[in-house]
């Protein structure tokens, strides 16, 4: 069981609508990789095509050495665990588990010990003599999983197993992962969400797909940190980044930032970068969590935009400030736990050491090369 | 604009041959303009109150009052109520505008108003640009707040909201939920909003009622949920990561009150203060301890330390999760600011304000 | 939730006097049903009073329909223990009770065949509509649904011929193969709609399971389709028990389903409408039998929870 798992420059059409546009991208086998994005992107129909429930337009599949694109489903040996969980109404989850192992011809004794493993693994001891209907939406979701974990395969393909979830469950089970994580070593694991929590939290790496196309492979720590445009910036974090369009002007000697009303001056790496490139317009990118915040007005003012506080309010345990100024707005996180009065003023700066640079088409500025890094999608 | 009063509420509902006791007594007051969040997981009642109150289902016992009169036997229209459901329900054949002003035309409103009022309610929740859309090119979250801006252009007493924004994916969330706060401020009707999601709740509402079981566990702020809560369901629905919760043992040395996990890992020591409202009982408490008050450096002067082995980190952007095993089954749970890099199964010294910490009963759960 | 409280009744009692609708309102309904309930059910109530009188009691005026009910009937059209005025009258209902008995056996074989050979071709035809999508396909369903709205008169009398021609006039294949329109529709359209309701997820997890498709068809859809299954069943048997035309035209005296030979019983000379009735009874009888024993088929919701809605 150790095939890689390949899609070779995948593009799927539905009429004339474009699902996928050149899709590529490797699992290797005992990876977690996690396909993020939003509603709509062609995550779905990306397993679809893995699984062979659809065909690709153009492209290969292949698992391993093997191209799989005329291969039918159940000849393939991967196994699916669908969003809407698809469980047989009319067997009882003893049963629904054990579907895989009648496929293949599994004897009596298997089959029972394999039940009993998976049942204890995810809960289900219990469960066993009911039907789906009197399940709850998350035991129907363990029922789901755990016919999808009781066979080794090749491939686990997982459909936004959590979404339809009460919160606190998603959270609890979300956690429960990390032992399935270890229970899955042999086959390559695809999950699909577009819950960026969860793909920051399981994912080994993490591929990026927007309306049909991938934006960037990486591990979480490259998504988050290094995005290779303004889109998967603003996908992965929560709030959504601050994006400041800047002109990049020389003053008194000094390279400066003019995001309209004010200038900031730059230094140190950032403005190494920005000499380097050559960019004269540029995208900041500012996550919420990366400004220094002054509620009364600091002594080096100029080096800070002023602002006057719109909105406050708590968003998971932080709070969350929105900051006007003219017509622009930005956010900012905070962990006071004193409540900021709206209307009063505050002073932003940008963090610069952990300041993003994009450039005017929203591709990413490699701050320490200075290269206007249009990175490619690399198999990292 | 009205204000709403459930006195001793109770539902009561046929199951095949028994009977399920859906909401049981049920006493909640909301004051006019104010948006309150029922907040609890599935099956706890919280939606067959919010259809009692929007009159799609009979109360059983106890009565329903608003602005003093009593709605029981009044069906949805008679008391003015809007809904927004999961289900937007919006006709397909027109467009977003006459969508949200077609109860206004059916009451024979001047066209004047009607499309003064239609964008007026469209602009804040910024959704102008669409009035001449039809819903089936819409997103679900711009559908959905065509159903909100449907509902509110009627001038109802209070509009009710049943998770509506849950199934959305969660960038959209966000916004969404952004411009009903904004349209609550601007408009101050009064909101019910029903949900699972304590983050959604916490963020939107001026107060928040906590349902389980069919029964109300507590109403309260965000601060008062937060930081003062009735019992061990409450602090530990409401927190992300969860609360952490420790049994320990209250030990009394040298004039200072200890409290004890069994195989010792987890000590603090407790405030005069503190050591006055735990101290009646039998030895026992049940230590609460959020995982945002668990630092990995000294929060404050007063801060005490715990040391255990790092078991698993989360990394999750904003913050990043890890779970101390303190000894053998006793985790600690920390949310915090993501640093370097952690090494699993290493040594890991924690800090905590002993200020933050909260006490709970362990036989009755009730937070003392 | 908690469950069943302590004043258990008083709840029950409570439920019912809060959501019920007011007083006005069900009693429209309450009347309405009843008269509904009485316009269908007055003409079956009327042939089960009659098949028990005798025909004086039901040829006074008015009929005399509440005092003493008698079996004679049914033991005149079966032809047990009766006794006759005339020997030649006694000989002519001994014909008409074994052609009645023959006819019964006739109309049991032809509906049993019939609804076999419909379910056997049809099922199969209709998983193939429910999930070969193309508009080609929709319009073939709708095709097979129009048998049924074609006048069975209007085809009689061409298929007499061709029958007469091929050789299967006068042959239990022949009427069987001709009801057979009558059933093959009901089976194709709600087996179909049937189908198309069972979510194609659960048959893509069947894949995934490693399920060939024929597995997939008899393991899963089968059992799901059950209902509908069961239903058209049903439904065609009734329609195919109670078909006269292919009968009538296409059989010999041999083969003539019970349909036909009812009529012997409506004789100018000797019309006796309690004997009517009671063979109209007994050619009824194994259709109630058979529709009671299987309505449970009808009822179960069966892809409830599987799939999250």
């Amino acid at each position: 069981m150790s095939t890689t798992i390949a899609l070779s420059h995948i593009w799927k059409r539905f009429g004339s609508k474009v699902a996928l546009a050149d899709v590529s991208f490797e699992v290797q086998p005992g990876e977690f990789f996690v396909l993020i994005g939003p509603s709509g992107a062609g995550k779905t129909t990306t397993l679809r095509v893995l699984a062979g429930l659809e065909s690709p337009s153009s492209g290969v599949v292949r698992f391993g050495e093997r191209v799989m694109n005329d291969v039918p489903p159940q000849a393939r040996n991967a196994r699916m665990a669908f969003e809407n969980y698809s469980l047989y109404p009319h067997l009882s989850v003893r049963e629904n588990l054990a579907s895989p192992l009648r496929a293949q011809k599994a004897n009596k004794r298997e089959v029972a010990e394999r039940i009993d493993r998976i049942a204890t693994m995810l809960g289900l001891e219990t469960l066993l003599d009911r039907a789906p209907r009197e399940l709850s939406g998350g035991q129907r979701q363990r029922v789901s999983l755990g016919r999808a974990l009781i066979v080794e395969s090749n491939l686990l393909l997982l459909d936004e197993p959590l979404a339809h979830l009460d919160a606190r469950i998603r959270h609890e089970l979300r956690a429960k992962f990390h032992d399935i994580k270890s229970f899955l070593s042999r086959g390559a694991v695809i999950y699909v969400t577009h819950d960026y929590l969860e793909a920051l939290s399981l994912a080994d790496r993490i591929g990026v797909l927007v309306a049909g196309s991938l934006q960037q492979i990486g591990t979480p720590e490259d998504v988050y940190y290094r995005p290779s445009n303004i889109t998967v910036a603003r996908l992965v974090g929560q709030p959504a980044i601050n994006l400041l369009r800047a002109r990049i002007v020389t003053e008194n000697g000094a390279l400066c930032a003019d995001v309209g009303p004010v200038r900031l001056p730059l230094s140190g790496e950032i403005a190494q970068a920005l000499e380097a490139a050559k960019a004269q317009t540029v995208i900041l990118g500012i996550r919420p969590q990366f400004w220094n915040l002054s509620h009364s007005r600091p002594a080096d003012a100029e080096r800070w935009v002023e602002a006057k506080i719109g909105l406050y309010e708590i968003r998971n345990y932080k709070g969350v400030i929105r900051a006007d100024r003219d017509n622009s707005s930005w956010l900012a996180l905070t962990d006071t736990y004193r409540d900021p009065v709206e209307g009063s003023p505050i002073w932003l700066q940008p963090q610069w050491d952990r300041t993003l640079l994009f450039d005017e088409g929203g591709m990413r500025i490699s701050a320490s090369t200075g290269a206007l890094g249009r990175t490619a999608l690399g198999h990292s | 604009m009205a204000t709403l009063e459930l006195n001793s509420v109770h539902k009561y509902y046929r199951s095949g041959r028994s009977i399920v006791h859906a909401v049981d007594d049920l006493s909640l007051e909301i004051a006019d303009g104010e948006l309150l969040a029922i907040l609890g997981p599935s099956g706890c009642g919280k939606s067959s109150t919010m259809r009692m109150i929007a009159g799609l289902e009979a109360v059983t016992y106890g009565t329903i009052r608003m602005n003093g009169r009593e709605v029981n036997p009044l069906s949805p229209a008679e008391r003015n109520v809007a809904l927004a459901f999961e289900s937007y329900a919006l006709y397909q054949h027109m467009t977003v505008g006459d969508n949200i002003g077609f109860c206004l035309s059916s009451r024979g409103v001047p066209d004047a108003e009607r499309i003064s009022r239609v964008t007026q309610i469209a602009q804040v929740l910024g959704i102008e640009d669409l009035l001449e859309t039809r819903p089936g090119s819409l997103s679900g979250g711009q559908q959905q707040l065509v159903s909100l801006s449907r509902a509110i252009v009627r001038k109802p007493n209070v509009i009710l909201l049943d998770e509506p924004i849950s199934h959305l994916d969660t960038m959209t969330r966000l916004e969404t939920s952004m411009r009903i706060r904004e349209l609550h401020h601007r408009m101050g009707i009064t909101m019910v909003y029903v949900t699972h999601n304590q983050e959604e709740a916490l963020a939107l509402a001026d107060r928040i009622a906590i349902m389980e079981n069919g029964r109300l566990l507590q109403v309260g702020t965000r601060q008062e949920i937060i930081e003062a809560p009735t019992n061990t369901f409450v602090a530990a629905f409401v927190g992300e990561p969860a609360i952490n919760l420790i049994p320990c043992d209250l030990t009394q040395s040298a004039g200072r009150v200890t409290a004890r996990s069994e195989k010792g890992s987890f000590r603090v020591g407790l405030s005069q203060r503190q050591a006055d409202t735990v101290v009646p009982g039998n030895g026992k408490v049940l230590v609460g301890l959020r995982p945002r008050d668990v630092y990995l450096s000294p929060p404050t002067s007063a801060a005490q330390s715990l040391s255990g082995t790092l078991r698993y980190s989360e990394f999750l952007g904003e913050s990043t999760n890890l779970a101390v095993e303190l000894d053998q089954g006793q985790m600690l749970v920390a949310s915090v600011t993501p640093t370097g890099r952690l090494d699993r199964g290493k040594t890991c010294t924690v800090y905590l304000d002993p200020e933050r910490l909260l006490f709970f009963s362990p036989e009755s759960g009730l937070r003392l | 939730m908690a469950t069943t409280p302590a004043n258990d009744s008083a709840v029950r009692q409570r439920i019912l006097a809060t959501e019920r609708e007011p007083l006005r309102v069900r009693a429209y309904v309450n009347v309405a049903l009843g008269v509904v309930g009485v316009a269908f059910l007055f003409p079956i109530a009327w042939m089960v009073v009659l098949s028990f009188k005798s025909q004086a009691q039901i040829t006074s005026m008015p009929p005399d329909l509440f005092s003493s009910f008698t079996l004679e009937n049914y033991r005149s059209v079966l032809n047990i223990g009766v006794s006759y005025s005339s020997v030649s009258k006694a000989s002519l209902m001994e014909i008409k009770s074994t052609e009645f008995l023959q006819g019964m056996l006739n109309t049991t074989v032809v509906s049993f065949f019939s609804v076999a050979i419909s379910a056997l071709v049809g099922i199969p035809a209709a998983y193939g509509l429910s999930r070969y999508k193309n508009a080609l396909k929709d319009q073939l369903a709708f095709t097979f649904l129009s048998f049924r709205f074609v006048p069975q008169l209007l085809v009689i009398i061409p298929l007499y011929l061709i029958y007469q021609k091929i050789g299967l006039y006068g042959t239990y294949f022949g009427v069987i193969w001709a009801s057979s329109l009558v059933s093959i529709p009901f089976v194709v359209w709600i087996t179909r709609s049937y189908m198309d309701d069972i979510p194609l997820e659960i048959e893509e997890a069947a894949l995934m399971d490693g399920h060939t498709r024929r597995d997939v068809f008899f393991r899963i859809i089968l059992p799901l389709a059950k209902p509908g299954i069961a239903a058209s069943i049903i439904i065609s048997f009734i329609a195919v028990w109670n078909n006269f035309t292919f009968g009538f035209v296409l059989a010999t005296t041999r083969l003539q389903p019970v349909t036909v030979k009812i009529l012997s019983f409506y004789d100018i000379t000797d019309m006796n409408y309690g004997r009517i009735a009671a063979a109209m009874m007994l050619a009824t009888l194994p259709m109630i039998l058979v529709s009671q024993v299987a309505a449970k088929y009808l009822v179960s919701g069966m892809s409830m929870g599987a799939v999250r809605k």
